[in-house]
């Protein structure tokens, strides 16, 4: 099948744009480049996979507005507002769940029921940008781009352009900057799961004891379905 | 001027098309990557010097500077690195379906013909190699066989043949009439 450029996803090209926009997002910031701190491995498989799931899952009309139930309004906890704006194009240009289009599994029963794990906290919620995460293995999360948080406290200014994990017990929720250095990340109970940005196939966890354990990435997410202890601390 | 979020953005769109450029001038995906990444690494840098108006005038922009880059690689044969270096970017090498498909996207295939008479200059190995790639389409794994060499040592061939042809006049005026296709 012959090549066009307007076809033409490789995964050395997420990966490449994905560093230097980290890169220069640090930069910008006088912090030093992040490139010699990440770890990369290529994605060849994770990018097959990914492209399968596209097939898999047709994209809904863009024109079929969705309006789920956020939060939990009977408790008079859900967020103040939602928004129909496109999450950041600096979060669209290292996620590529978030570039894909919505499909019918991320406007499914599973996320609806995450969905209401989001609070009053949280305001202009973006539901198109709503997608479900590893759908396929039962350990369903969601994740959510949101204009803004705001925990009340005093003398603190509400976190902008957050993107935020909605899982079974609870959510956690980063800004673009702790997507490119790995820290959204979460532990609920017995899973840990997180959110890393294009080219990215891998992840190596390192705990206090030296073990480690490798977690493959799917659509930008990674959540090792369970752990075996080897050995105790 | 232009924001990060603004080169983010044209990198998401125009970064396959500027490596379609720069890999149907250079023939070879490994220098064609390296140019359009340090392209982009010096949009990055240069942002706030940007004096245009509107997304063509970014396109356009972006383009000058990897025909720039471009530009200094012929002279220099080498890979201008300045802006990736500082950004401290780097990348692992392409894989083989990515080099395979980088070649499809230069079209080599329906450069066949202008390779037959371009290459009867080139040391005999390579044009063989080249014959076996480019023209009849084989696999590198093919190549090597055939050739009773190694993949790499294949590679290697085939990519030092189309540097070679790199600026004849023959390629020059396909190359014109691909990037107007």
């Amino acid at each position: 099948m012959p090549e066009t450029a307007e076809t033409f996803d490789l995964p050395i090209l997420a990966e490449i744009g994905a560093q230097l926009h980290s890169a220069a997002l640090a930069a910008s910031r006088g912090r030093r480049p992040l490139a010699s701190r990440r770890r990369w491995v290529s994605r060849r498989v994770g990018a097959v996979a990914l492209a399968i799931g596209v097939v898999a899952t047709p994209a809904i009309a863009a024109t079929e507005l969705w309006q789920p139930i956020l939060g939990r309004p009977s408790l008079h906890n859900a967020p103040t507002s939602t928004s129909t704006t496109t999450p950041e194009d600096t979060e669209l240009a290292v996620l590529g769940v978030l570039r894909r289009s919505q499909s019918n599994a991320d406007r499914g029963p599973a996320v609806a029921a995450l969905l209401g794990n989001l609070s009053s906290e949280q305001a202009g919620v973006r539901p198109e940008s709503v997608r479900l995460l590893d759908g396929t293995s039962g350990q369903e999360a969601a994740l959510v781009s949101v204009a803004s948080i705001d925990d009340g406290a005093a003398g603190v200014p509400a976190h902008v352009e957050e993107l935020c994990l909605l899982f079974g017990q609870g959510s956690t929720c980063g800004d673009l900057e702790q997507l490119l250095t790995g820290r959204l990340f979460a532990t609920a109970g017995p899973r840990q799961l997180g959110l890393v940005p294009d080219g990215v196939a891998q992840v190596v966890l390192h705990y206090a004891n030296g073990q480690e354990l490798v977690a493959a990435v799917h659509d930008n997410f990674l959540a090792p379905r369970r752990f075996t202890w080897v050995e105790p601390y | 001027m232009l924001t990060d979020g603004d080169i983010a953005r044209l990198y998401r769109v125009q970064a396959p098309r500027v490596l379609a450029f720069l890999v149907r001038r250079t023939l070879e995906p490994e220098v064609a990557v390296d140019l359009m990444a340090e392209a982009f690494a010096q949009a990055y840098r240069d942002r706030r010097d940007f004096r245009g108006d509107g997304d063509r005038a970014a396109v356009a922009w972006i383009f000058g500077i990897a025909r720039h880059c471009l530009a200094s690689y012929v002279r220099t044969e080498q890979v201008e690195r300045r802006a990736l270096d500082l950004l401290g970017v780097e990348r692992r090498p392409l894989t083989d379906e990515e080099h395979e498909r980088m070649e499809r996207l230069a079209d080599l295939g329906d450069l066949g013909d202008a390779l037959t008479h371009a290459s009867d200059d080139l040391a005999i190995e390579r044009r063989e190699a080249l014959r076996l790639r480019v023209i009849e389409e084989r696999s590198y794994a093919d190549v090597a066989r055939r050739l009773g060499v190694s993949e790499q040592t294949a590679r290697a061939r085939v990519s030092r043949a189309l540097r070679s042809l790199r600026m004849s006049p023959t390629f020059i005026d396909l190359r014109s009439q691909l990037d107007h296709a």
